[in-house]
């Protein structure tokens, strides 16, 4: 349940090798997408410059898991921050500071609430991280002057050869058949 | 290739003018962080410095000589610190109440302005945190506030909310820093998929991690967005509580209140969205973001401002009331006093500046106009640090023991120190237009029209 690396780490996210489209409509994107899954095509992955609804659906992407992981380190904040207010007020130096009990639940609170949030960002931050393969400085797209469009305002489909369906031709003629441009052999081969 | 046009649901008014297409708004973004910054941005940035010098030239002061160069005395221990601190973290609530708050309700009016207004959070949590560091004397003992083990093996005082505050506000700094962050890493990336500068090349690679925008990205990304957003909701709301029971759990007379956390709140909130407000009508106008933060956007914010209006106009009505109704006559009288008594001129300033300006706002056409909204905005300012100062300074003149009454005036250093403060956020703002995406480029793409595919969630947008 809380596995959050692939069996084949970012195989996808990462492009070794395979072939590569431009795309310049999402509706031609999901089009191509839809096509190329029903031609057996697994190893499938897009960019786009924004999140783009629907392709998740289709590349039957499973839902994040990185809430579980948020909810669980607050929960650990939560429980460090009560334990360090206990262990320190009311029992490593205990001080009477206007009568009030060595440990003072309801004044804990506050604390316990801030420490949980800031544990539960810092996880989130760490992993959401690590969930998208990053950081990673490497690219077989830095090189290619088409690919670097789809941080901006094109759309990228990407299909790895270690597909066992893969089939250059057959993916080729797809691409063409839902308008992308620049289809292209992208990685060393 | 991607076409806004005027949605005509609803009747709503688009949120991005024209015909603009991705790649449009990429370079209009881009256009400030790729060209050499003019005289006006130079002069505005040594004037801000110079703000800052003289700020860092009074604390200097401050630490040689001591608390003493202040105006703060025997019953007004806290004065301009105190008042300047819980003015700056107002400030910067508006920027989570946008980027966090607005994002939950689906406000997707916030895509434009949200990268500014965390920015500004960020920089107005950086001057808060001057004031409480250099106001406890001996700065070099300020990490006393930590709980970390020393000789003396005595421990903080877990039971004070100040010391809440120093978790509160550190986590708040932290986790708007890290969810700012996160919404600025497809955008560093998009800059450095198109910069031709070497150099350029090598910073955003670094700290856009390498994103690329894959599907499979995204979703992690959006899942880990909407809980930052979850997060930091509750923790804004709760900053500023947590500084309003700085004064409520003491017995002050005026401060003694259970209405204060929501008081505050939304005080902060008023105050934070009249600086964003302020900020953003210039920037937008420097930058040619008029299509993008368009004038029903300021439209929007001028709402918030006056429904903050009413909210703080309400809570000073109900504090006076509860004054009265309660029959306490410390409390009451300490309500008369902020009136008619020696600080009363500071009392009219606040009701003016905060009740009765914004209540221009109830007619659209001044809703809608620059000049309108700036002196409002600016006047919200004024009134909102008025209210602080106002709190602070008549209850602790005037407590329960007329023989220990004293009046606070502050002197040059408070005022310098101040004046720094303002310098120091001026100036970050300033290097952060110029070198950071001000608009969330990313974010804008996906508010296009058709820029998702038909009949997928957000297909049509207002």
């Amino acid at each position: 349940m809380f596995k959050l690396k692939p069996k084949t780490p970012f195989k996808q996210i990462h492009p070794h090798s395979g072939i590569a489209a431009q795309f310049g409509e999402p509706n031609h994107l999901l089009d191509a997408v839809k096509r190329l899954k029903k031609e057996g095509l697994n190893e499938i992955e897009v960019f786009t410059p924004y999140p783009v609804h629907g392709i998740d659906a289709i590349l039957e992407e499973k839902r994040s898991k990185i809430p579980w992981v948020s909810f669980i380190a607050g929960f650990v904040g939560l429980l460090v921050a009560l334990l360090m207010q206990w262990w320190m007020s009311g029992v490593d130096y205990r001080l009477n500071i206007g009568g009030k009990p060595f440990f003072s639940g309801p004044a804990f609170v506050p604390i316990m609430f801030e420490v949980a949030v800031l544990f539960s960002a810092l996880a989130t931050f760490v992993v959401v991280w690590g969930a998208c393969g990053l950081p990673k400085f490497s690219s077989v797209f830095e090189k290619d002057h088409r690919a670097l469009r789809s941080t901006n305002d094109e759309f990228l489909v990407y299909c790895d050869r270690s597909d066992h369906r893969f089939d250059a031709a057959r993916i080729e003629e797809i691409l063409k058949n839902s308008e992308a441009f620049d289809i292209r052999v992208v990685g060393e081969l | 290739m991607n076409q806004a046009t005027t949605p005509e649901i609803l009747g709503c008014e688009p949120l991005i003018i024209g015909h603009k297409s991705r790649a449009e708004i990429t370079e209009l973004v881009a256009h400030p962080l790729d060209h050499f910054p003019n005289k006006i941005w130079f002069a505005l940035l040594a004037v801000s410095l110079s703000a800052f010098a003289i700020g860092l030239g009074c604390i200097a002061w401050l630490i040689y000589k001591g608390i003493g160069v202040w105006g703060n005395n025997n019953p007004v221990g806290w004065g301009f610190d105190i008042v300047n601190f819980v003015f700056w973290i107002g400030i910067g609530h508006a920027g989570t109440l946008i980027s966090a708050i607005l994002f939950l309700f689906r406000q997707k009016w916030r895509c434009a302005i949200n990268r500014a207004a965390e920015a500004m959070t960020i920089f107005a949590v950086m001057c808060a945190g001057i004031f409480p560091a250099i106001h406890v004397g001996r700065v070099w003992f300020a990490w006393y506030l930590f709980p970390l083990p020393t000789q003396q093996n005595l421990w903080v005082n877990f039971r004070s909310p100040l010391l809440w505050d120093v978790f509160a506000v550190s986590t708040y700094l932290t986790v708007s820093a890290l969810f700012w962050y996160m919404g600025l890493v497809p955008d560093l990336a998009t800059l450095r998929d198109r910069t031709k500068n070497p150099v350029k090349k090598t910073i955003y690679s670094i700290l856009s991690l390498g994103w690329r925008g894959a599907s499979r990205q995204w979703k992690h990304y959006e899942s880990a967005y909407m809980i930052f957003a979850g997060l930091s909701t509750p923790l804004v709301l709760s900053v500023h509580s947590i500084v309003s029971f700085d004064f409520a759990t003491s017995v002050m007379p005026g401060w003694h209140t259970t209405i204060f956390p929501p008081y505050f709140v939304v005080g902060a909130i008023f105050g934070g969205f009249a600086m964003v407000l302020l900020l953003l009508s210039v920037t937008r106008k420097v930058f040619h973001f008029e299509n993008i933060i368009t004038i029903s956007h300021l439209d929007a914010m001028n709402k918030i401002i006056l429904f903050c209006s009413l909210v703080i106009g309400l809570a000073y009505a109900t504090e006076f009331f509860i004054a009265w109704y309660s029959s306490n006559s410390f409390e009451y009288y300490t309500f008369v006093n902020r009136m008619l008594g020696p600080y009363g001129w500071c009392y009219w300033i606040m009701v003016l500046c905060n009740v009765m300006a914004p209540q221009i706002m109830w007619f659209r056409k001044y809703r809608r106009n620059i000049l309108v909204m700036i002196i409002v905005s600016f006047l919200v300012t004024i009134g909102m640090w008025f209210e602080r100062f106002v709190i602070i300074a008549t209850s602790l003149s005037r407590d329960y023991l007329p023989s220990s009454w004293d009046m606070y005036y502050p002197t040059r250093f408070d005022f310098g120190v101040l004046l720094g403060s303002f310098g120091l956020f001026f100036t970050l703002y300033l290097i952060f237009v110029r070198v950071l995406p001000a608009l969330s480029v990313s974010e804008l793409k996906g508010i296009l029209k058709s820029s998702n595919p038909k009949g997928e969630v957000d297909d049509v947008q207002a």
